[in-house]
């Protein structure tokens, strides 16, 4: 670059350049701590664009349990945009059918639909969010308070958990309170039981997603954990044994060994040498 | 190793007869074989190299080992030794993936040709550098600058006092000419035998590794000058016991902002341990502090200022330093409401070390078991444990939750509590603007009326009271927020009709916005937990309460108290 400038102005040679120089440097330094690039014209057709480049980190691998969920709106997505696997992956994407699902219905590899949503949440058009189940728990967080205070984020969350087709939209209180509600040992269905969020104008399923992808709400996962001592349990539930360590929650034994979340339940409640952390 | 460890300690002159690199810790030349090995992992072996331009010349350095190796000692010392006038002041030079954090210090010529003028070698200046990762952070790069600043300063001070540089100095370039005149063959590298030789050299390598270790530095430069220095990023990812949290000084910081007189302080290291390690010319009022603590663990820091006879704003700043440190943690004082929770970084790992430790201090028990008991929100003392357990195992448990709290694996949970009146038309909070007009309307409306017909619109005299005390609505607290409709059903909610219990509600507003805990509120407005408990049953249907823990990063989720409307404080009742 300086080559050039050098041959077409004669920039560092001649004596009356120095200042221009120096008013140079100081732009350059000046643009990229404030902006992070600058273009800077350098003479007839030369024009300095420099850039700092930000670091970037992969987003965390997508689990199969997972479920993409849309942050922004479909509709204003450029579907042309994005590769072909990608193209085919994102009209399956409801924000209610995990990762696994999507490539079954899409037909497409496993794999191959993980890091297209690696991607996409790379460019936050999705989020991925916990499976949603009557049985889950969650809390909710500090940010809770935002939503108390802002007044676009609780007309927002009006818009979103509003059960399809009723005519009224629902109460911001029954909502507030609803989340407010929950909390650690009290389940989605405990909630249910108690509000009757149809009868309120709520889907609760869009409820929690909502809570989850504005960061006001938490998933609770259970973590089984097995302590040494004998106790006479069938075979299937020993082979069992090595993912109770504490290292993983329900959703990731359930998926990674194909048993459904009931039936691990029941497994567990049979042996009282085994334990269970929520977190 | 972490990002913020640092990669190598250097030291480096620059005198009479040129620049020298003296010193060097950990020896990357006999480290190299293996380390080579260990680390060469490449990101992309088929990444296209840009073509640079022209004049560049390929980099010396090899820069995916994370060493120095590719560095030659002529170009350290060429380096790092700066020119006069850049002395005095940090230094700061990134090439490629490695960063040189020094603060070279020009030595007073002046005084040493005076003293030591027949030595042939003087040094000008001097640069101590530690070599960093460039992909650190400012703010772990400014401790740097800390410590960095402290050796020099010390070492230049003992410079002028018995030139302890000028004749480690000397010791340091006689090993190295010694083994540069060995046959080739027998070379070997001379930092090793330099340490054995050296104290100045040993102290270097004990700052290093003791950052390294620990995060914690506490030398004696020539057994004389006291450098003390703690990297709070190392410290504090440390001392969790939780799976790895990211802490920087910002967040401490603004914790420590946060602190408040009914907060108390929960020691992380043992106290005596820690009295022991103190510096000998320490203030005698953190002694003391201390030394309360220890007797009293889990008090308020306002008792512990009476107790420790220290003024409050002394204790902030003592505790704050603890905090800093690593030494301590701030929790709410224990109390037996005090509901706890798992925390979510927390480690549930079977055979992990912090279980072994666990088992140890308290026999016959399991880490897992006792987490596990705190998956759901646990008061520190059930009614019924009062009842059945016997003292010791109250006591037990007690400190058993002292040690999950030191430890970080569980958290304390508080309840907020949200104004929200059930009313179907509109949303809690109007925008602040209109309201306010809406408001000031509202009053001159009210007070109008009021002083023009004191009387006659108001049958009965409970109304009344509720109209004259909407004249003299607080304008920017949470009740003015709310549209007149809900004003009004608040007013005629049966609990209202109580002025006294009104009264204490309309004070107790402002708190409730989700931003300040019962403790706080008790505290700022000396209640009992009942009299708070009893108020907000009474006004239950407009009033919604959440158990959530205290967010850690943001000072206000601690609650200032909230400022108020001078006119708030002139509420008046008429009876």
């Amino acid at each position: 670059m300086s080559c050039v400038i050098e041959s077409e102005n004669e920039a560092l040679s001649q004596e009356h350049n120095r200042e221009n120089i120096l008013q140079f440097l100081g732009t350059l330094m000046h643009q990229l701590n404030k902006y992070g690039y600058c273009s800077i014209r350098m003479g007839e057709s030369c024009t300095v664009h420099l850039k700092v480049a930000p670091k970037i980190y992969d987003p965390p691998p997508v689990q199969d349990q997972d479920v993409p969920v849309f942050l922004k709106e479909k509709q204003n997505l450029k579907l042309g945009h994005w590769d072909l696997t990608t193209q085919q992956i994102l009209s399956y994407i409801d924000g209610f059918k995990h990762v696994a699902k999507i490539a079954g219905e899409a037909d497409v590899e496993i794999n191959l639909v993980k890091s297209c949503l690696q991607n996409l949440v790379h460019y936050q058009v999705i989020k991925v969010i916990p499976i949603f189940q009557y049985c889950n728990v969650y809390t909710s967080r500090p940010d809770i308070q935002t939503l108390y205070t802002n007044k676009r984020l609780q007309e927002e969350c009006i818009k979103f958990v509003a059960k399809k087709g009723s005519l009224q939209p629902p109460n911001f209180r029954d909502i507030f309170l609803i989340y407010c509600s929950l909390g650690p040992g009290v389940t989605v269905k405990d909630i249910c039981a108690r509000f009757n969020p149809h009868a309120l104008k709520i889907d609760e399923r869009k409820l929690i997603q909502f809570g989850l992808m504005k960061g006001l709400l938490r998933r609770l996962q259970k973590y089984p954990i097995k302590f040494p001592g004998d106790v006479m349990t069938s075979v299937k539930l020993q082979q069992l044994y090595p993912w109770f360590n504490g290292r993983h929650s329900y959703d990731e034994i359930c998926s990674k060994t194909g048993l459904s979340h009931q039936d691990l339940e029941e497994k567990i409640e049979t042996d009282p040498s085994i334990v269970i952390s929520w977190k | 190793m972490t990002d913020f460890d640092p990669v190598s300690i250097l030291l480096v002159t620059s005198g009479t007869r040129g620049e020298r690199l003296l010193f060097q810790y950990p020896n990357f030349e006999t480290a190299r074989t293996h380390q080579d090995i260990a680390k060469s992992k490449r990101r992309n072996v088929y990444s296209v190299r840009i073509a640079e331009d022209v004049v560049t010349v390929s980099s010396p350095v090899s820069s995916n080992t994370g060493t120095l190796s590719g560095f030659s000692k002529a170009i350290l010392a060429n380096l790092l030794s700066v020119k006069p006038a850049l002395c005095g002041q940090p230094f700061d030079l990134k090439v490629d993936d490695l960063r040189f954090i020094g603060f070279p210090m020009l030595l007073d010529q002046s005084t040493k040709q005076q003293t030591s003028g027949k030595i042939s070698h003087q040094i000008g200046s001097f640069n101590i550098v530690f070599v960093l990762k460039a992909s650190v952070d400012q703010s772990v790069i400014n401790c740097y600058f800390d410590l960095v600043k402290q050796l020099t300063g010390a070492i230049k001070y003992e410079e002028s006092r018995r030139q302890y540089l000028s004749a480690e100095a000397k010791i340091m370039i006689s090993i190295h000419d010694d083994i540069a005149s060995l046959p080739e063959d027998q070379m070997h590298f001379p930092y090793d035998l330099i340490q054995t030789k050296s104290s100045l050299a040993r102290d270097l390598r004990t700052a290093y590794e003791s950052v390294k270790d620990k995060g914690v530095v506490h030398l004696y430069v020539n057994k004389w000058i006291e450098v003390t220095f703690c990297l709070p990023h190392k410290v504090h990812s440390k001392s969790s016991a939780a799976l790895s949290v990211k802490v920087n000084p910002e967040v401490i910081q603004r914790c420590i902002e946060a602190l408040r007189p009914y907060h108390g302080v929960l020691l992380l290291v043992d106290g005596q341990n820690l009295l022991d390690t103190l510096s000998t010319d320490c203030t005698p009022a953190l002694n003391r502090l201390i030394n309360v603590i220890i007797q009293q663990p889990v008090r308020s820091l306002q008792i512990i200022a009476l107790e420790a006879d220290l003024s409050l704003s002394q204790v902030f700043q003592l505790v704050s330093h603890l905090v800093y440190w690593g030494k301590a943690t701030i929790v709410y004082p224990l109390c037996e409401s005090n509901v706890y929770l798992l925390s979510p970084s927390s480690n549930i790992k079977m055979n992990s070390k912090i279980a072994e430790e666990f088992v140890q201090l308290f026999p016959g028990r399991s880490l897992a078991v006792e987490l596990s008991e705190f998956s759901y929100p646990t008061k520190l003392w059930d009614t019924q444990d009062m009842l059945n357990k016997q003292q010791k195992q109250q006591e037990e448990k007690v400190s058993m939750v002292v040690w999950l709290l030191q430890h970080g694996l569980i958290h304390q949970l508080h309840t907020y509590v949200f104004l929200m009146p059930p009313l179907k038309s509109r949303l809690c909070v109007e925008d602040r603007t209109s309201s306010f007009s809406d408001v000031t309307s509202v009053n001159s409306d009210e007070s109008q009326i009021h002083y023009q017909s004191p009387s006659s619109e108001l049958a009965s005299d409970g109304s009344f009271i509720s109209e004259e005390i909407k004249g003299f609505m607080p304008m920017e607290d949470t009740m003015s927020k709310l549209t007149r409709e809900e004003q009004d059903y608040m007013l005629n909610l049966s609990a209202a009709k109580n002025t006294d219990d009104l009264r204490l509600f309309l004070r107790l507003c402002p708190y409730f916005n989700g931003l300040h805990h019962f403790e706080e509120i008790m505290f700022y407005e000396d209640l009992t937990r009942s009299q708070l408990l009893t108020l907000l049953d009474k006004f239950q249907d407009v009033l919604i309460t959440c158990q959530i823990k205290k967010k850690r990063s943001c000072p206000t989720m601690y609650g200032k108290r909230p400022a108020r409307n001078s006119s708030y404080n002139y509420v008046q009742i008429k009876t």
